[in-house]
């Protein structure tokens, strides 16, 4: 089941939930095999910080379609939209996106805080999911992914762990 | 008669003694006036070549001199310049370690903060940008402390999801840029942050 879980569940309106789960179940077909559910993350929610889980999302079939691409960063920056919406000072959203290609976990870390920064980011990931994980003859059982963007320089970096 | 007529002769031999007398000095007085403005005018002109000379030697002389000179001065000057250079180098050097070295200190002071307040994911950071300085300064101790401090403080974040999304590109530039004389310890760290991504949130709802 592919699962979005937020520090702000109880701030966002059940419409935008809605909206969320419709956008969501176009990556696995229906709404029943999606859920956005409460996670606690109490001192970034003081803190401004909307966070947001995207577990379990088909990245590897998602990026191999541009519209469903397309989509998922649509839903992407509908969260964003929605988190300043409903969250009255919010300073970021911050995004960790976890999901399995092969048997290795995938993780990708980043943080926006202004609506362009978004579009400036997702499309080298698509590039560099490509190149690190899907195209990546190295992966091995037992280890694992994680991508993270580095604000400050503007760059995707990539950990083999 | 006789002497009367003698008397009128040597008259006129002593007139005509006095104008050769005159005419020959005036020829005299001439000579003598042109052998002057000759021997004047080579005088003059031995005096303003030799000026000439002497003034074109002092220029060469002394621009030989100025030039050795000058020449002598540009080579110490280099010499001192480099000696200068060198030292400010170290002190420049010294002064930026010490500067790396006390960013350190402060950003190993925010690492102990945001544990204290139990903040571990934020504290996690600042332990790795303590590590980071140290590790540029040469502060060998330090750099392992710190690492051994951001293992622990990514051991406390509950789940992988507290991980700060933020930080997570700052720090694996971070440890990139930290020498693999402290592999071990960033082996370790990996190996905390690996088991915190395993580690899964559980739900409120």
């Amino acid at each position: 089941m592919i699962t979005i879980g937020t520090n702000i569940f109880k701030k966002i309106s059940q419409e935008h939930k809605g909206k969320i789960a419709s956008l969501s179940s176009l990556f696995v077909g229906n709404t029943n095999e999606f859920e956005i559910t409460d996670y606690e993350a109490k001192a970034m929610l003081e803190n401004g910080i909307a966070k947001f889980f995207i577990g379990d999302f088909p990245l590897y079939k998602i990026s191999q379609d541009i519209e469903l691409w397309d989509s998922f960063v649509e839903l992407l920056q509908n969260i964003f939209l929605f988190s300043k919406q409903d969250f009255i000072g919010v300073k970021q959203v911050q995004f960790f996106i976890m999901f399995n290609y092969i048997s290795t976990p995938v993780n990708i870390f980043f943080s926006v805080k202004e609506q362009k920064d978004l579009m400036n980011l997702t499309i080298p990931l698509k590039e560099e999911l490509k190149t690190q994980v899907f195209q990546n003859k190295n992966l091995e059982n037992g280890k694992t992914v994680v991508l993270g963007y580095d604000n400050e320089n503007g760059v995707w970096q990539f950990n083999y762990l | 008669m006789l002497a009367t007529s003698t008397i009128i002769e040597i008259q006129h031999s002593i007139n005509k003694l006095e104008i050769g007398q005159g005419y020959f000095s005036s020829i005299i007085s001439v000579q003598t006036a042109i052998f002057s403005l000759i021997v004047a005018v080579i005088l003059t002109l031995y005096f303003f070549f030799n000026w000439k000379v002497s003034k074109e030697q002092i220029k060469n002389e002394s621009d030989i001199r100025f030039n050795e000179l000058k020449k002598q001065m540009e080579e110490e000057l280099e010499i001192k310049t480099a000696k200068l250079e060198v030292k400010f180098a170290e002190e420049i050097s010294r002064h930026e370690n010490d500067i790396t070295t006390l960013n350190g200190s402060v950003f190993r002071t925010l690492g102990e903060f945001w544990d204290s307040e139990k903040d571990h994911d934020v504290a996690f950071i600042w332990w790795l940008r303590a590590a980071n300085k140290f590790s540029l300064s040469g502060e060998d101790k330090l750099t392992r402390i710190s690492l051994q401090h951001a293992k622990d403080s990514v051991e406390r974040v509950g789940y992988a999801y507290q991980l700060n999304s933020e930080w997570v590109g700052e720090y694996q530039k971070l440890i990139l840029e930290i020498s693999d004389e402290y592999k071990i310890e960033k082996e370790l760290l990996d190996i905390a942050i690996k088991e915190t991504l395993k580690r899964k949130a559980p739900t409120n709802s």
